[in-house]
């Protein structure tokens, strides 16, 4: 069996999807959280300063998405034919220019950077969810399978229920307008080989 | 045989990757180009209100690298082993993040966004193409074969040359500093199934798009 090692900090944030994948798939990973106190020593030594990073059997992988496929696609968890994998793969890019837009709000609401977090909300956050989190519902809805697509959990389950999670946290205000997103969550929250888990974690 | 219809604006773009993928695989496809004033009308009409937007048959496709990397597994273009395509998705990524934060110059610089172009390029261009270059020029010499990746040519080149075609015209002072960028750029535009495309196409950005 492969042993992988997944180095990424101590939240969820980019490497909480492969975390979850590894972790539903039952796969020997060594979970190598590190600090920001370490992370300057660390980043030369990783392959594009950045983590993720996803090392096993002499092999590494970057990139959150890309690494979150490769697992997936050996576990059934990419899509179930060449057209629902583009669709996943597009769900997945669409929730990366989502991300994107609400870093600037999200970075100043952990306290990372300084701003006006309000201000940032409004016009970085709430503008850009108004646009996405109706996409979701759709998805949903379109699917029936209580997933983003119609075959049944997949990557992008993970990773966009991750950020709404995190919507949801921080912002809950916004996600309440999404009645079907927080079912959605719940729904993903009672998967049973992650139920435990998901309920031991710190969100 | 399917027919497909890829529906963009006149310009390279995000769309250029998805044409080469068609192009090079000899496969016909609608190149249907639009214009920003028939975008107000058209956008209401997408799936997700944005282009690149793939239709064929009765299924669309959105998201340029989802649209790629679906062709481009057709027609061996995506990796020859699942952590080769694991290495192409992650360039095409980081390419994504690259294009990401200059994005703002690009906007400024081709005038549909207001903004200081020069300020700009100092502090979102020049910072970000100091991490990505030396990256990609890593990439080039690690592989061997001239292209990203060991065994060849994948979607991976063709999103990557376009950003660099696009700095080479729009910052080239930026670029001539990595002559073995510049070079793959020229590799690249030689495949032979592709020489004639790119030998007619412009790489200049259209501002028709604006009537």
């Amino acid at each position: 069996m492969v042993h992988y090692k997944l180095t990424y900090f101590d939240t969820r944030g980019l490497g909480e999807a492969i975390r979850l994948i590894l972790r539903y798939t039952k796969s020997d990973f060594e979970d190598n959280r590190i600090t920001f106190e370490q992370w300057p020593k660390i980043k030369p030594t990783t392959p594009a300063g950045k983590v993720p990073v996803l090392e096993f059997g002499g092999n590494y992988l970057i990139e959150s998405a890309a690494i979150c496929r490769y697992l997936a696609r050996k576990h059934g968890l990419a899509g179930k034919s060449d057209l629902e994998e583009a669709k996943v793969d597009a769900i997945v890019d669409q929730n990366k220019d989502f991300f994107a837009q609400a870093v600037p709000w999200l970075i100043v609401k952990f306290g990372i950077e300084k701003g006006d977090e309000a201000e940032l909300k409004k016009t970085k956050l709430i503008p850009n969810a108004e646009i996405y989190l109706p996409i979701y519902q759709k998805y949903l809805k379109e699917s029936g399978s209580g997933f983003l697509v119609k075959s049944g959990l997949t990557f992008a389950d993970f990773i966009i229920s991750e950020f709404l999670l995190t919507i949801k946290l921080f912002a809950s205000d916004v996600l309440e307008k999404y009645p079907d997103l927080l079912q959605y969550l719940e729904r993903m929250k009672q998967i049973p080989e992650l139920k435990e888990y998901y309920a031991s974690r710190k969100e | 045989m399917v027919h497909y219809k890829l529906t963009y604006f006149d310009n390279r773009g995000l769309a250029e990757a998805i044409r080469l993928i068609f192009k090079y695989a000899n496969v016909d496809f609608e190149d249907r180009r639009i214009t920003f004033a028939e975008w107000a009308k058209i956008k209401p009409t997408t799936p997700t209100g944005k282009v690149p937007l793939l239709e064929f048959d009765e299924n669309y496709l959105v998201e340029s690298a989802a649209i790629c990397r679906y062709l481009a597994r057709k027609h061996g273009l995506a990796g020859k082993d699942d952590l080769e395509e694991a290495k192409v998705d992650a360039i095409v990524d980081q390419n994504k993040d690259f294009f990401a934060q200059a994005l703002p110059w690009l906007t400024a610089k081709f005038g549909f966004e207001k903004g200081d172009e020069a300020e700009l390029k100092k502090t979102k261009l020049i910072p970000q193409s100091e991490i990505y270059l030396p990256l990609y020029q890593k990439y080039l010499k690690e592989s061997g074969s001239g292209f990203l990746v060991k065994s060849g040519l994948t979607f991976a080149d063709f999103v990557v040359s376009e950003f660099l075609i696009t700095l080479r015209v729009e910052a080239p002072e930026v670029l001539e500093k990595y002559p073995d960028l510049q070079q793959y750029i020229d590799r690249v535009k030689a495949v032979p199934q592709l020489k004639e495309y790119y030998a007619t196409r412009s790489d200049a950005f259209n501002k028709r798009i604006f009537n």
